[in-house]
């Protein structure tokens, strides 16, 4: 047994069901029995190499059962986990690495040599890591560490006591960030979690998002914290909605819990329709398509479904449990109402609580709001709002109040932008987009650089026929003020991803004005 | 090689991460090696539905069939497309 054990880790560790499953991911899975030795054995591996309680210790591995191993073995050890996103470049990582200067670093000895080669390549530029940085490479299918670099101690971080965990941002807007989140950040949401969707051990739960992705704190803690099995969806898996459907069907999958680009990348295939295992459908991080969501319905009508809202740094503050399908493609899926740990206010520019059905930016409090930004005050500072609460976090997302109170989404404050003089929502003219029958996805972005006074373009996945230019500024201009009409119209077969699902903007952006990117 | 490898390699060609490819053939491993992301897939199955004139049923959309061009192109002579 392992002493000062983390709250979120205790009922892992609980006595009995040695034999239950746990993890399972390509082939290879672990009982709870297992699951609890390779935990200790390789929190053990970390502590007889320098890892201390408060410590950090970053990854970059593929899904797998060693990245949950060492998941579960960092936090035992007391030190926080910052998984690393696999998509990251060698000089990502390498910024990363230098902004959260970890205690550890493990990767899988072709990541590492990926770095390695980076690294040579910037010698003048850069000094090697080596010097300073401790690395590990993990044995592949093998939950062991191998230690190739000892680093150097007397360069020994700062410890960052009470942390659980690091999330860095994708960087889409800018440097990546580290967002801080701790114990009891996630032990309130991982107790909300479970007790909201009664996950209980008979339950076997997918875990579709990215480790580095916050949707994964539910999978793996309201999972493993009610004894039930997590099935991990492996990188290439992901990429092929058969093999999805088939992980589904073959482990009896009954709660789902993921973005909606893949839920929607599985309708187009009918990829859901006919698996009765599924009770719970659950989905967060963008705005579903209404029309998509409600084939998806049809697909799969037995499971409740339920849409969630939170932020990285809040992770879950609200959500809304679908009655039933939306009566229209035109009808949007409300945000819903706040989580019982969390409060919401909504903020007009002079920090007034809005009336009535007055749009105003979603502000967030309370135990779940994450504990700043890694090495960031400043950041901290300006996201807080420091007249309301210390644990308050302003989203720079919009909302207004429905009638019974429900809050609806209303676009970001990055997606608002003025195209020659006149305000543009994006969410707002993606949403009519999407709802047009011959549209199966849309994105709309401002081309500030395409012509004087910039321009307004939007990238088009058909559903079927590919409509020209002129029909879909009248349609747009049916429903929406004439300055929505599109400039610009790409027909795409798919909208370019960042890997936690979201539309990847600066690529979409390279899509219409190549010579202003890089 | 038959007309069916040719017209999918000639694709893959295209794909962006494929261009640094030294030596991409036939049996060239295109998931290991990180040619398919997620939007070469859809785009991919995009061109073999149009190219081939065939429909791509789920159970066949699958890692199996698409690790290499030869498999991608045995994947659609099996689902009976034209190459014409």
């Amino acid at each position: 047994m392992i002493a000062d054990l983390p709250a979120v880790l205790a009922p892992v560790f609980a006595p009995g069901g040695d034999v239950r499953l746990a993890i399972r991911c390509g082939g290879r899975s672990l009982a709870y029995g297992e699951l609890r030795r390779a935990v200790t054995a390789m929190r053990a591996e970390l502590a007889a190499n320098g890892v201390e309680p408060g410590d950090r210790v970053a990854f970059s591995m593929p899904k797998s059962l060693e990245s949950v191993v060492a998941t579960l073995a960092i936090l035992a050890a007391g030190a926080a986990y910052a998984p690393l996103d696999p998509g990251l470049s060698a000089s990502q990582v390498r910024f990363v690495l230098d902004d959260l200067r970890p205690r550890l670093f493990i990767a899988t000895p072709s990541r590492l040599q990926a770095l390695r080669q980076w690294e040579d390549a910037h010698a003048e530029t850069c000094c090697p890591l080596a010097s300073s940085q401790r690395c590990a490479v993990v044995d592949e299918r093998a939950l062991r560490l191998t230690m190739v670099e000892a680093g150097n101690d007397g360069d020994a971080p700062a410890p960052s006591p009470g942390l659980a965990t690091i999330l860095y941002t994708s960087g889409s807007t800018g440097a990546p960030k580290g967002i801080m989140l701790s114990h009891a950040n996630v032990e309130s949401f991982v107790a909300w979690g479970a007790r909201t969707f009664a996950i209980r051990s008979s339950d076997r739960l997918i875990n579709h998002a990215p480790l580095h992705f916050d949707l994964s704190i539910f999978d793996l803690f309201c999972g493993l914290g009610r004894g039930a099995s997590v099935h991990l969806v492996d990188e290439t898996t992901a990429l092929f909605p058969g093999a999805v459907r088939n992980l589904v069907e073959a482990a009896g999958i009954t709660v789902w819990y993921s973005a909606p680009t893949a839920l929607a990348r599985l309708q187009e295939r009918a990829a859901l329709k006919g698996l009765d295992s599924l009770r719970l459908i659950l989905f967060a991080g963008e705005v579903f398509p209404t029309p998509i969501l409600r084939r998806l319905m049809a697909d799969a009508p037995r499971p409740e479904y339920a849409n969630l809202y939170g932020p990285t740094e809040t992770n879950v503050c609200a959500f809304y449990p679908l009655p039933g399908p939306p009566a229209s493609d035109v009808e949007a899926i409300p945000i819903g109402w706040p989580c019982d740990h969390t409060e919401i206010r909504l903020l007009d520019g002079g920090g007034r609580d809005v009336q009535g059905g007055e749009t105003g930016e979603i502000c967030v409090a309370g135990p779940s709001v994450m504990q700043g930004y890694w090495a960031r005050p400043d950041l901290t500072e300006s996201a807080r709002l420091g007249s309301w609460r210390a644990d308050s976090y302003r989203t720079g997302d919009f909302a207004t109040r429905r009638g019974d109170g429900a809050l609806m989404f209303a676009g970001r404050r990055d997606q608002q932008v003025k195209v020659r003089g006149r305000r543009i929502e994006l969410t707002a003219l993606e949403a009519v987009l999407n709802a047009h029958p011959e549209i199966r996805e849309a994105a709309a972005l401002h081309l500030p650089a395409s012509r004087p006074g910039g321009a307004l373009g939007v990238a088009l996945v058909a559903g079927g026929e590919r409509l020209g230019q002129g029909a879909i500024r009248a349609y747009v201009a049916e429903r929406l003020p004439e300055s929505y009409a599109p400039d610009v119209v790409e027909w795409l077969d798919g909208l370019p991803r960042l890997t936690n699902g979201k539309i990847d903007r600066v690529r979409l952006r390279s899509l219409f004005e190549p010579m202003q990117v890089n | 090689m038959d007309r069916f490898d040719e017209i999918v390699l000639e694709w893959i060609k295209t794909v962006p991460s494929a261009q640094n490819m030294a030596g991409l053939n036939a049996r060239s491993d295109l998931i290991g090696d990180g040619v398919l992301d997620s939007l070469a897939v859809l785009d991919l199955v995009s061109f073999l539905e149009g190219r081939f004139c065939l429909s791509l049923p789920v159970e066949e959309f699958v890692p199996e069939n698409f690790r290499s061009v030869a498999a991608i192109a045995d994947l659609a002579r099996r689902l009976g497309g034209s190459a014409s």
